[in-house]
């Protein structure tokens, strides 16, 4: 058990690692898949477990999966109002964080 | 404190420290995109994730999707969306401030340009329950901006599509909005209060009377 967990989280980090990546030949939908994948197998562990994530780490993970939903549903309405290509190439080569989308907005709205 | 297993520890840190704080640009997200090409929904979408409450912008936001839909039917379909889709959460989706912004939309609109009462069309579609609805109407009609005739006659135009919707007969089975029949009575005790003191209580009457209720 405790070794296809490990082997379990080994996968996650490494799909993980390759959502994250900031390169431009990563698509904002495999940015989405990987996430994803990741997920799928962070969770097939038993949570709070010593061989899985604690909720919480579960939660940040979800948490990122959530903004990335968002990510993509930002770069299908920058295309459908023809945005320009460098702001959706710039969109697409990287993933977002919600933790300081809060602080943001607060500075903005200042 | 957590236990750690050999190499999990690192694991799960690094995991963890991938999902949670390795996104270092994300606070352009709502200034470099949503806000500079105005994606007001998509500002919507970042705030209801966002932890921080922001009702000035909200309302700013709200303003700019009322404002730029090119049609009331489009309007009415982006609102029923948005409610859903943000489950009701009154951080995003304020059904106060909704109402009002609705209202004074239909007040600029021709009366021509669309039939009566689609902001409460637009609500009872996102699911946002007709006893709360009506609340907010109550509370608008007493302001004294819509006290004048032409506003008022609106506003009860608005109010009767609403009665009308909420009494209408439900199926066997469908649930009622209101959280309990004992509610449910009481929400529709104060709607015949108020649409009485409004001067149209017969007219609900009437609808009530022609369902056989």
């Amino acid at each position: 058990m405790a070794k296809y967990s490990f082997q379990t989280l080994t996968f996650a980090l490494a799909v993980l690692s390759r959502a994250r990546a900031a390169s431009p030949s990563v698509s904002i939908d495999q940015r989405l898949d990987y996430l994803t994948r990741a997920l799928t197998a962070a969770k097939s562990a038993p949570p709070g477990s010593a061989e899985g994530l604690t909720s919480q780490e579960l939660q940040e993970l979800e948490e990122t999966a959530e903004v990335a939903a968002i990510q993509k549903q930002i770069y299908d309405a920058m295309v459908a109002i023809n945005a320009p290509a460098d702001d959706l190439r710039r969109l697409s080569a990287k993933l977002y964080d919600v933790s300081e989308v809060g602080m943001r907005l607060a500075c903005a709205d200042a | 404190m957590r236990r750690c297993v050999n190499n999990h520890c690192t694991l799960t840190s690094g995991l963890c420290h991938l999902a949670a704080a390795a996104f270092p640009c994300g606070r352009q997200l709502y200034n470099d995109f949503t806000a500079r090409l105005r994606l007001s929904e998509c500002s919507l979408a970042l705030l209801h994730v966002s932890a921080n409450r922001e009702p000035e912008l909200v309302e700013q936001l709200w303003r700019d999707i009322i404002r730029r839909a090119p049609n009331v039917e489009s309007l009415v379909e982006t609102v029923a969306h948005l409610g859903r889709k943000f489950a009701l959460s009154d951080a995003v989706f304020p059904v106060p401030g909704l109402v009002y912004l609705l209202e004074q939309r239909a007040m600029s609109l021709d009366a021509q340009a669309a039939e009566p009462g689609w902001g409460v069309r637009a609500l009872a579609e996102a699911g946002v329950p007709y006893a709360q609805v009506f609340d907010v109407y109550r509370r608008i009609a007493d302001r004294a901006e819509w006290k004048a005739e032409e506003p008022f006659v609106h506003l009860m135009r608005s109010v009767l599509v609403l009665v009308d919707r909420w009494l209408q007969p439900v199926p066997v089975g469908v649930p009622r909005y209101s959280s309990t029949p004992r509610a449910e009575a009481a929400a529709r005790r104060k709607l015949m209060w108020c649409c009485n003191g409004w001067g149209f209580g017969r007219r609900v009457q009437a609808i009530v009377c022609g369902q056989g209720g």
